[in-house]
């Protein structure tokens, strides 16, 4: 149990119960009893010890990463641009997110990046802002076969609508084409991929613009129905309103904190075929009030339906049991995952929904701000989850830090999933009213101890890591297909970062291409398991998670030692299990659903 | 209040320092009262029979004069006629009401006749007429200690704080009564107002360890838990055989999550008081942090040993019953823990959880919900606190400058 400012109530103990007047309290005096005061404050075998052996270095503490940030040699020059104002909309400080994914189906990573768009000063309520200069345009990095990026956004129709915020990749269709979901404030938009380098606006066609201020977008098929249905997080009912907060002092002026405003719902659209989306938060049952930023979703309970995670700022985080008949339960409190250990709430940013420590369980892990630890919650396969911060070093870790986009990812392949976080605090001024935090803060990389324990390695895992940026959006995915995964980072009114992972490790890998029939094509939702002679390692196969930002969807499992894999097996949305028997690691698979 | 003696030693005092500035105003101011000059000075060295002649002399040619009447007063006071010195103050003061001296000296005289609340808007009047007057700011800061600390026991924190602050206006060097404004402003959660009040206090007495205890509590109140942990570090180097502080340090570590230096911080505080309640608790939070559950345990029955109702210690073992799925037990203990404190958060919290694990669905939710009420409660406490120290010029729809 941990404990939020604790005032020591040791006070009330030897030197006296708080006697007024000083210079007549006595002086302090060892016996008696010190009283309590008010709470405010909170078998290994053989293969697997030489793999956790190989896992580290000669020193004997973890494999550092090496992550080299390459954006401008790779031809990317993307800038989010916030508009920041005097009014402190709280709109420019939450940043826009990033997708990586294959657009051409050229085997390659593309990359497309959401953006701001101007705000006025002071902007008038009711106002939708409008990207009328390029530089505000959203964009989409097409990589070339030199492993360049070219910038094809007027080419591929993707410059965009007003404030965009997240990304959300997926298709929707089963064409084979990647589409994409751009949230934004006000207007959502949905680009459908037509499969020669461009994409249309189908937005209106498809119903899915939604309203408010919409943040996180998550492709899911909630229904098993094959085909990919849109879940989009709203944050709170937010408008330009002049509303000060902070000290009135020049300087002063903060972003507001989320209790000043009413939160709003998740937005669920069926996907009813033939580019047709319909509404149904409300009759799904998952239309209760939040402030939702971060979206993950899988099959925590393994009852063959898909969960959706929602991260919600200063107030319990939702999970939305699916019930397997189109509606869903809200279970984040009675599960345990919907607050700390102490009963707190804290800011949820991002968020992520892997399993961690190889049981077969998905765990979640949400990023928040100073002062309240990183929330990790280890699924205990009962529909419960227990908040482990602390067990597993988390908590002096991330005491003080702020963050956003957070992904599971295991850099060093040694079968682990460790956690790569984005970080900066909310308020730019954060420096002046608490000089102990910072706005600007560098990336976290912490390696995965066999599911025990996190440890920082950042320091000794490149020089990205001791650059302080105003981090929001993270994507992961093989960028550069090396078999080691990569990373995309976008800042606050600030420019992107493309961080490629040249880790020195010896391990294998492998990475698998799900392609669904039965089920949606992209087969998000798939759970496949692969066994080494080390163990089973576990995944689900989504594009969500992070903060805004949307993922490579292929699957990725580091191997340590292995240079095979005795078995993957897979679940398909469809119901449908596959077994493939002994693999070759270090490539990149493309698995199709089996028919029957 | 203070003994009467005090205060007559305090009048005594300031009588004959101010008959000695009253000479010296005298003299500057006109010449030809070389008289009152004279009995200033024979004041200033006892000889009060002869300065009553000179007095009575000056006033037989001048009945109506200010400075002799307030003179006379002074050594009527000084030979314990203290019903004809306050009229001829009252006359002094009648005769020009502002003239400081006889404020003052009617004021002291209140004093001395143990009628605080009648010096002082005496002495107020005194100070606003001349602020430097030492003898009545150092006698109206007294009262106004006193009154605040009257008004503290009665559970008035806001008139003792008013009471300080203006007490603080008079003597902003005393670090006394800046401990007294500080620990008041602790007690009404203005942490902000409060570190800067043990601030000055430690500037003007370097390593106070009151201070040093009390800044670092105001610290842990702003959730600046490194700060507040060198304060507690300051305050056990002062007083080393002090269990409470190494507690206390103890358990800013704990809010660093640098859990193994907290535990040794618990263990010399036990080891100095080995019957207290509170570092066994502490002790049994971080093992439940860490999972040693049964550690956990042991150090909370410790704790209960010693304080079997204490709450927050069955709140804990409730939650380490419950992590080991002992839920019967779980939910008698969670429960005896809302029957002693039921704004324990955690103690709602973990039973609505144990609830939920029993299949107790309703009872499960009207806890959480508990739990999530007094946990917003608690932040809007914090928030309205820190608008508080933002000051008035706040508007409605400020709020704390968080996101």
């Amino acid at each position: 149990m941990e404990h939020r400012s604790p005032l020591p109530s040791c006070y009330t103990g030897p030197l006296g119960t708080a006697k007024f007047r000083s210079p007549m309290r006595s002086p302090n005096k060892t016996s008696g009893t010190i009283l309590l005061g008010a709470v405010v404050v909170a078998g290994i075998g053989l293969a697997f010890a030489l793999q956790a052996l190989a896992a580290l270095d000669p020193q004997g503490s973890p494999t550092p990463g090496h992550f080299v940030e390459v954006t401008e040699k790779l031809g990317i020059h993307f800038r989010q641009q916030a508009s920041p104002t005097s009014k402190k909309y709280l709109l420019e400080t939450m940043g826009s997110g990033v997708a990586v994914f294959d657009y051409d189906n050229d085997g390659r990573l593309d990359i497309f990046f959401a953006n701001g768009a101007r705000l006025d000063d002071p902007t008038p309520k009711g106002s939708i802002p409008r990207k009328d200069n390029p530089k505000y345009w959203n964009r989409l990095y097409h990589q070339k076969s030199d492993g360049t990026f070219e910038d094809v956004t007027e080419r591929a129709g993707l410059t965009g609508f007003g404030y965009s915020t997240g990304v959300a990749v997926g298709d929707y269709d089963n064409d084979g084409f990647e589409d994409l979901y751009v949230a934004g404030y006000g207007r959502g938009t949905l680009y459908h991929n037509n499969g020669d380098g461009t994409f249309t606006d189908v937005t209106a066609a498809a119903g899915v613009a939604g309203s408010g201020w919409m943040t996180s977008a998550a492709w899911v098929d909630y229904d098993n129905d094959g085909r990919l249905d849109l879940v989009v997080a709203r944050y709170m009912q937010w408008d330009f309103d002049d509303i000060y907060c902070g000290r009135r002092e020049s300087g002063f002026r903060s972003y507001c904190h989320p209790d000043a405003f009413k939160p709003e719902s998740i937005l669920l659209f069926h996907n009813d075929g033939g580019g047709k989306f319909t509404e149904v938060s409300h009759k799904a049952g998952i239309d209760k009030p939040g402030k939702g930023l971060g979206l993950a979703i899988t099959d925590y309970d393994h009852d063959g339906f898909m969960d959706i995670l929602l991260a919600n700022d200063s107030m319990p985080e939702f999970l939305f049991h699916n019930r397997g008949n189109g509606t869903f339960e809200e279970v984040g409190l009675t599960s345990g995952a919907g607050l700390d250990s102490s009963g707190n709430t804290f800011a949820g940013m991002g968020v992520d929904f892997e399993d961690y420590n190889n049981d077969g369980w998905p765990d979640i892990i949400i990023t928040d701000l100073a002062n309240q630890r990183y929330a990790l919650f280890t699924n205990q396969k009962d529909g419960t989850f227990d908040y482990s911060t602390a067990v597993t070093g988390l908590s002096p870790i991330s005491l003080l830090h702020s963050g956003w986009g957070v992904r599971f990812v295991d850099y060093d392949n040694d079968g682990w999933k460790d956690l790569l976080i984005v970080q900066s605090h909310v308020i730019d001024t954060i420096e002046i009213s608490e000089p102990g935090l910072h706005y600007r803060e560098a990336p976290l990389l912490l390696h995965n101890e066999r599911g025990k324990k996190f440890v920082d390695v950042s320091a000794r895992s490149g020089e990205v890591f001791h650059q302080k940026w105003a981090a929001r959006g993270l994507a992961t995915g093989d960028i550069d297909n090396d078999g080691k995964v990569d990373a995309v980072v976008t800042s606050n009114d600030g420019p992107a970062w493309v961080l490629l992972n040249r880790t020195d490790s010896p391990n294998h890998w492998i990475t698998l291409n799900l392609v669904g029939v039965k089920s949606n094509r992209d087969a998000i939702g798939a759970q496949v398991r692969v066994s080494t002679a080390a163990g089973d390692q576990f995944a689900t196969v989504t594009t969500s998670g992070s903060y805004q930002s949307s993922s490579d969807k292929r699957l990725h499992f580091g191997l340590g030692t292995a240079d095979s894999i005795g078995e993957i097996e897979i679940r398909w949305p469809s119901g449908i299990r596959q077994v493939l028997h002994d693999q070759k690691a270090d490539r990149i698979v493309t698995i199709t659903e089996p028919i029957k | 209040m203070r003994s009467k003696s005090l205060c007559c030693g305090v009048v005594f005092l300031a009588g004959l320092m101010s008959a000695a500035m009253s000479a010296a105003q005298v003299s500057k101011q006109n010449s030809n009262l070389s008289q009152l000059q004279d009995a200033a000075q024979a004041i200033t060295a006892g000889n009060l029979s002869r300065a009553d002649s000179d007095l009575q002399s000056v006033l037989h040619a001048a009945p109506e004069d200010y400075r002799a009447l307030d003179l006379l007063g002074v050594v009527r006071v000084l030979q314990r006629c203290e019903t004809e010195a306050g009229e001829l103050f009252r006359r002094a003061i009648e005769k020009k009401a502002d003239f400081a001296p006889a404020r003052a000296h009617l004021g002291l005289l209140y004093v001395q006749q143990g009628h605080p609340d009648e010096a002082v808007p005496q002495l107020r009047e005194a100070l606003r007429i001349d602020p430097a007057r030492g003898d009545a700011s150092s006698a109206l800061v007294r009262i106004l200690q006193d009154q605040a600390q009257a008004a503290a026991t009665t559970g008035d924190s806001k008139t003792a704080l008013a009471l300080l602050m203006e007490a603080r206006k008079y003597a902003p060097d005393n670090p006394d009564v800046q401990l007294e404004l500080g620990t008041i402003e602790l007690k009404l959660s203005l942490w902000q107002d409060a570190a800067e009040a043990f601030q000055r206090t430690l500037r003007l007495r370097k390593n106070d360890p009151l201070a040093l205890y009390d800044l670092g509590r105001a610290f842990m109140g702003l959730l600046d838990y490194e700060d507040a942990r060198q304060q507690f570090a300051r305050y056990v180097a002062v007083r080393p055989d002090d269990a409470s502080g190494y507690c206390a340090l103890g358990m800013t570590l704990a809010a660093l999550q640098r859990a193994p230096e907290a535990r040794d911080q618990f263990e010399r505080s036990i080891a100095l008081a080995p019957e207290q309640t509170e570092s066994y608790f502490r002790l049994g939070l971080i093992d439940l942090d860490a999972k040693d559950l049964d550690e956990a345990d042991k150090n909370l029955r410790l704790a209960l040993a010693r304080k079997p109702k204490d709450a927050r210690a069955l709140s804990a073992l409730g939650n380490v019953a419950f992590e080991q799925k002992r839920y019967s037990e779980a939910i008698d203990l969670l429960q005896q823990a809302i029957a002693g404190d039921d704004s324990l958060r955690e103690a709602h919290y973990y039973l609505g959880l144990t609830f939920a694990r029993v299949g107790r669905k309703q009872e499960a939710e009207d806890q959480l919900q508990i739990a999530t009420r007094l946990e917003h409660d608690e932040a809007e406490h914090r928030r309205i606190v820190f608008q508080m120290q933002d000051g008035p010029a706040r508007d409605a729809n400020s709020s704390q400058p968080q996101k």
